[in-house]
């Protein structure tokens, strides 16, 4: 076929118009976190003390470093969209959440007995964090995956894992509601893991659904 | 600024008119870009070994991939940057496919090089090819609609089809053909 023939196809065709809408993200996020709030009120629910420990900067601590680990990365996934983007180093829409999660440390270090610190970060359920977080990332997770497949991103893998530890951060969030360990260590060890995991996630998934 | 930019600027100016509504501007700005694609492709396919007769099938990939993810660009941005990162993306998907058959180093870092004005006379190269792998329906609407030209109002008439059945099988098609190019490369 011939150049000019294809063309005809392409002209034809330009009626149909493909399209990302300008509140896109904020759809996106909405649908994240709602997914994810569905599958963790249907499986998991909110902490029975909840109510007891809202104030706690324990707990605000673990939404501020889950808000903000998620928050941060949305302007990459929205410059991920166009394929000429120039990212900057993906370290750089890290900082605001390492900076925060440095503070969370810092506090529960200055503020818990050495003798608690092992303790703490164990805590009690390692495991059913490091098993919810990636589960609950998953419904975010294919919302971000169906939102860059409509965009052009050039680097498959790398969008996958951005949007695996997006979705990680919006499960860690949601998660928070249950979560029954306190301590920013605990958070630092176990959440951290637990989204490590949905970048990996995110990555492998990329690799086969965001070519184009 | 140099050329690369004042003709990329044309560009732009046809395909934000193309996205209010203007088919010929459309049509136009696809005519454009053809020979400025394959002068990209011309330059990045040298350096990695592919022969000539793959040329045309990254023209038209890229043409292909542009025409799907047009919406990507903004613009308020320039379109030049736009237009060669995907062609870079496309080459380095024709380099990974050649690559397999010839087992030949890629280097990934294409430069841009002159536009090439004429089209080399290929009777039916690989997207012909790629078209059996499209349902028959979308088949036959691409290939009337591209070979012979046909409105998508007369192919609804010919396959008595309705227009909206019409419009639906071609986009598919093309999706479908940038999907089976893109299965090539893997």
């Amino acid at each position: 076929m011939k150049n000019d023939d294809f063309i005809n196809a392409l002209v034809e065709d330009h009626a149909t118009r493909p399209g990302v809408s300008r509140f896109a993200m904020g759809i996106v996020v909405a649908f994240g976190l709602a997914f994810s709030l569905a599958i963790f009120l249907a499986f998991l629910g909110i902490r029975a003390d909840f109510a007891h420990v809202v104030a706690d900067p324990h707990l605000v601590f673990k939404f501020v470093f889950a808000a903000s680990l998620f928050g941060s990365l949305l302007p990459l996934v929205k410059a991920l969209l166009r394929p000429e983007a120039n990212i900057v180093s993906p370290l750089f829409y890290l900082l605001i959440p390492a900076l925060v999660l440095a503070c969370g440390i810092a506090f529960q270090l200055a503020t818990s007995p050495v003798d608690f610190w092992v303790s703490g970060m164990m805590g009690r359920y390692p495991i059913a964090c490091l098993r919810s977080i990636p589960a609950l990332a998953m419904g975010p997770l294919v919302v971000l995956m169906v939102f860059l497949h409509n965009g052009a991103p050039t680097r498959p893998v790398f969008s996958g894992a951005v949007a695996g530890c997006v979705a990680g951060g919006m499960a860690a969030f949601i998660y928070a509601l249950h979560c029954p360990d306190d301590s920013a260590l605990f958070v630092a060890l176990w959440y951290s893991l637990a989204i490590a995991i949905t970048t990996g996630i995110g990555a492998a998934m990329g690799a086969k659904w965001l070519r184009w | 600024m140099n050329d690369f930019d004042t003709k990329t600027k044309a560009l732009g100016v046809l395909l934000q008119r193309a996205n209010a509504g203007d088919a010929l501007a459309y049509r136009s700005f696809l005519e454009h870009l053809a020979p400025l694609v394959r002068g990209m492709a011309r330059g990045g396919i040298g350096r990695i070994g592919t022969p000539l007769a793959d040329l045309e099938d990254a023209v038209q990939e890229t043409l292909l991939a542009v025409h799907l993810k047009r919406h990507t660009w903004r613009e308020d941005q320039p379109i030049g940057p736009w237009i060669a990162a995907i062609t870079r993306y496309k080459l380095i998907d024709l380099a990974r496919k050649y690559g397999r058959r010839k087992e030949i180093e890629l280097d990934e870092t294409f430069e841009l090089a002159a536009p090439e004005p004429e089209e080399p006379a290929l009777a039916d190269h690989e997207i012909g090819r790629l078209m059996e792998s499209v349902s028959e329906t979308q088949q036959k609407v691409v290939r009337s609609i591209s070979i012979k030209g046909a409105s998508i109002r007369e192919v609804a008439v010919t396959m008595n089809m309705t227009e909206g059945a019409v419009r639906v099988a071609l986009h598919r098609g093309l999706k479908a053909m940038a999907e089976a190019y893109r299965r090539l490369a893997l």
